[in-house]
């Protein structure tokens, strides 16, 4: 990528509402599989999500997006068609969990050693590489994040339960890259959420999903969907400490919770994905707006280290309003760098 | 966007089996009244699943090289149906029956009043299609002498005067395509093939009144019938050097599955000629050097630059993949020509 400050996505965006149940998508975040949300026949869903997923792909091109995700089109949550595609996890008999926003989910219970089974999101990797030319990235959940969204009925031990699913990570990670992705994504939410925990085992997991993988690495730390979780805190209670792991480039929100950047100070070894579109609103920011918060960052990284991209997934936006913010997005981008280089 | 052989659709692409029952489609003569039951999404999210399948066709084209892109009709349980059924004086709850072009009977719309367009038809489908690609863009509409072959005439008792009138709502919708920014505007008519004494008799003057006072760029498609519904190919039209005298700038006909002798061509030299060079009844993709020659065939009888290169006819109901891919083989096919006429492509 040899433009100054390309543009992203953090990883999803809006799936059509003929394909599935949005509505229903925003009340809960599923962690087992909630395949009566989808509004299309099994027969033909693969079709109608690879279809969504060239809408996806269509929209970030026509926006002028740079680095091009599939919008995570055949999800209905980013974490659970990998958290419950691997062995030593029972969905059928669920478990229990209080998510970050306070609510009580079922979730997967982890009765044996965790092991993936088979890829997971090749084939999603397959099918982006071949409809576009852009480069591309593609998200997978975080073995942290993983760990906080089941029940341990085996491993009783927290870190070992985590760095089980670390192993399965790092599996799919390195045939992700070999399937042509050119960005490998982890998020880990949770790390955010859980800090405690993330101070005792955070970097360790990390580091274990990333270990030997070769091939450029991103993580994503944030407060939440702005949709379910509404809450901001001034600012993030883990993230310096990402400065000891392996992965190369650190996202995170800046926008809706107006983030004090001095903290990026302290990453001078990462590139910072910096969130800039405010996912708590359905007003479009403007492209100056968005300027000023790219500059904000800038203060504390130089302009060489940063990717710019919204606040975290899009999932839960209207189609027209995330297609508009992500023109503003690219719009304030390229205002910067002209300030910056004296040319797009 | 070549003008020496540019590609095109002559209208439809694919739907995705996710938005429309295919399977049903391709058991049946195209629907000649609504089918709204062949749809396989809820009617409160369908017009943005349609819009969604026609932002495929389009991109889909592009990606393909078509030069004149179409919206795939993706909005159509058939390329008649919507607009014969979106008239006044036509009663499509109480249908009537005419016959195919098989022979068989099909349930058809019955006229009992005057036949008037009461509002624009297609004017959303250009609008959507003409701001979302930067391509030439053409839409395609049923063609008045084959809408009155697809209806039981309980008023007019005159088919002349029925055809008359389904042309005059014809026209109004042409103008309006025009306005809305179409570069080309098509007529389907297969039935002047498969109905040529009626054709002959009056099937001129009914594209006339059609096109009167249209300045656009106008076609008219004409061919033997969807190959996966009509399997027989005659050997020749039995109306077509008539389209000579008739005011449409292009003629559109198949020649790949039927293997036309293309010498009937040189008796529409005032016409650009849509040469159909893609053969729909077989699943293969053709090698661009078969296209090549169909086309240096159809080129041996009419001039390079008054040609467009186009399939046979709708590819409605072929497989996604296999459509995609004649696409394909037909703009490398017409890229060897053009080189070769030109030196470059």
């Amino acid at each position: 990528m040899n433009r100054l400050l390309p543009t992203t996505l953090v990883g999803s965006y809006p799936q059509p509402d003929w394909l599935i149940d949005r509505a229903m998508l925003g009340k809960n975040v599923p962690r087992l599989r909630a395949k009566e949300l989808w509004r299309v026949e099994e027969t033909w869903l693969e079709q109608a999500q690879d279809d969504a997923t060239v809408l996806a792909i269509r929209d970030q091109e026509r926006a002028g997006i740079d680095i091009v995700t599939d919008g995570e089109m055949r999800r209905e949550s980013y974490s659970n068609r990998f958290a419950t595609a691997l062995d030593g996890v029972d969905i059928d008999n669920p478990g229990t969990r209080i998510t970050r926003a306070g609510k009580l989910s079922r979730v997967p219970r982890v009765v044996g050693p965790i092991r993936r089974r088979r890829p997971v999101e090749v084939r999603d990797v397959e099918f982006l590489r071949s409809h576009t030319r852009h480069p591309i990235k593609i998200t997978v959940p975080g073995a942290f994040t993983m760990a906080q969204q089941a029940q341990d009925d085996y491993y009783n031990d927290e870190a070992a339960l985590a760095l089980g699913y670390a192993g399965a990570v790092n599996e799919e990670i390195k045939d992700l890259f070999r399937a042509g992705a050119d960005i490998v994504q982890i998020d880990e939410p949770y790390l955010q959420s859980s800090a405690d925990k993330a101070r005792r085992y955070g970097v360790d997991v990390v580091n274990r999903s990333l270990d030997g993988v070769i091939g450029r690495t991103a993580l994503h730390i944030c407060f939440g969907y702005a949709a379910l979780v509404h809450e901001r805190p001034s600012g993030y209670s883990f993230l310096t400490e990402l400065a000891g792991t392996t992965v190369q480039q650190i996202s995170i929100e800046t926008a809706q919770s107006n983030l004090d950047c001095s903290v990026l100070g302290k990453l001078s070894n990462k590139t910072i994905i910096l969130g800039v579109i405010d996912l708590s609103t359905h007003e479009v920011e403007s492209a100056s707006t968005i300027a000023q918060r790219i500059r904000r960052g800038l203060a504390h990284v130089p302009a060489n280290r940063v990717v710019v991209a919204p606040d975290c997934g899009m999932k839960y936006l209207p189609r027209g309003v995330a297609f508009h913010k992500l023109e503003a997005m690219v719009e304030g981008a390229a205002i910067v760098r002209r300030e910056i280089a004296g040319g797009n | 966007m070549n003008t020496l052989l540019p590609t095109t659709l002559v209208g439809s692409y694919p739907q995705p089996d996710w938005l429309i029952d295919r399977e049903k489609l391709a058991g049946r003569f195209p629907p000649r009244v609504r089918a709204m039951e062949l749809w396989r999404v809820d009617k409160r999210w369908l017009e943005e699943a349609q819009d969604d399948a026609t932002l495929i066709a389009i991109r889909d084209q592009e990606r393909a090289g078509v030069d004149i892109v179409t919206d795939g009709e993706m909005r159509r349980e058939s390329y008649s149906n919507r607009f014969a059924t979106a008239l006044e004086g036509v009663d499509i709850d109480n249908p009537g029956t005419a016959l195919d072009r098989s022979g068989h009977p099909n349930p058809v719309p019955r006229i009992v009043g005057k036949i008037r367009r009461s509002r624009p038809v297609e004017v959303r489908d250009l609008k959507f299609l003409r701001a979302n690609t930067t391509r030439p863009v053409k839409i395609t509409v049923p063609g008045a002498f084959t809408m009155s072959q697809q209806a039981q005439d309980d008023y007019y008792k005159d088919e002349v005067a029925l055809a008359m009138d389904y042309a005059a709502a014809l026209n109004e919708e042409i103008k309006d395509l025009f306005n809305a920014g179409a570069d080309v505007v098509q007529i389907d008519e297969p039935y002047m093939q498969a109905r040529p004494e009626k054709a002959k008799r009056y099937g001129l003057q009914v594209i006339d009144r059609a096109l009167d006072g249209v300045t656009g760029t106008t076609a008219l498609h004409i061919c033997f019938g969807y190959a996966a519904i009509i399997h027989q190919r005659p050997s020749g039209y039995s109306f077509l050097p008539e389209l000579e005298s008739c005011a449409v700038g292009q003629v559109s006909i198949e020649t790949a599955q039927s293997r036309l002798d293309c010498s009937v061509l040189e008796k529409l030299p005032s016409k650009t000629i849509m040469l159909g060079v893609i053969d729909l009844s077989d699943m293969a993709v053709e090698t661009p050097e078969t296209v090549a020659a169909r086309i240096r065939n159809g080129l041996n009888h009419a001039p390079a630059k008054q040609v467009v290169v186009a399939p046979d006819c709708g590819m409605k109901y072929l497989p996604r993949p296999v459509a995609f891919g004649k696409m394909q083989a037909m703009v490398a096919g017409a890229a060897i020509v053009r080189r070769e006429l030109t030196g470059s492509v």
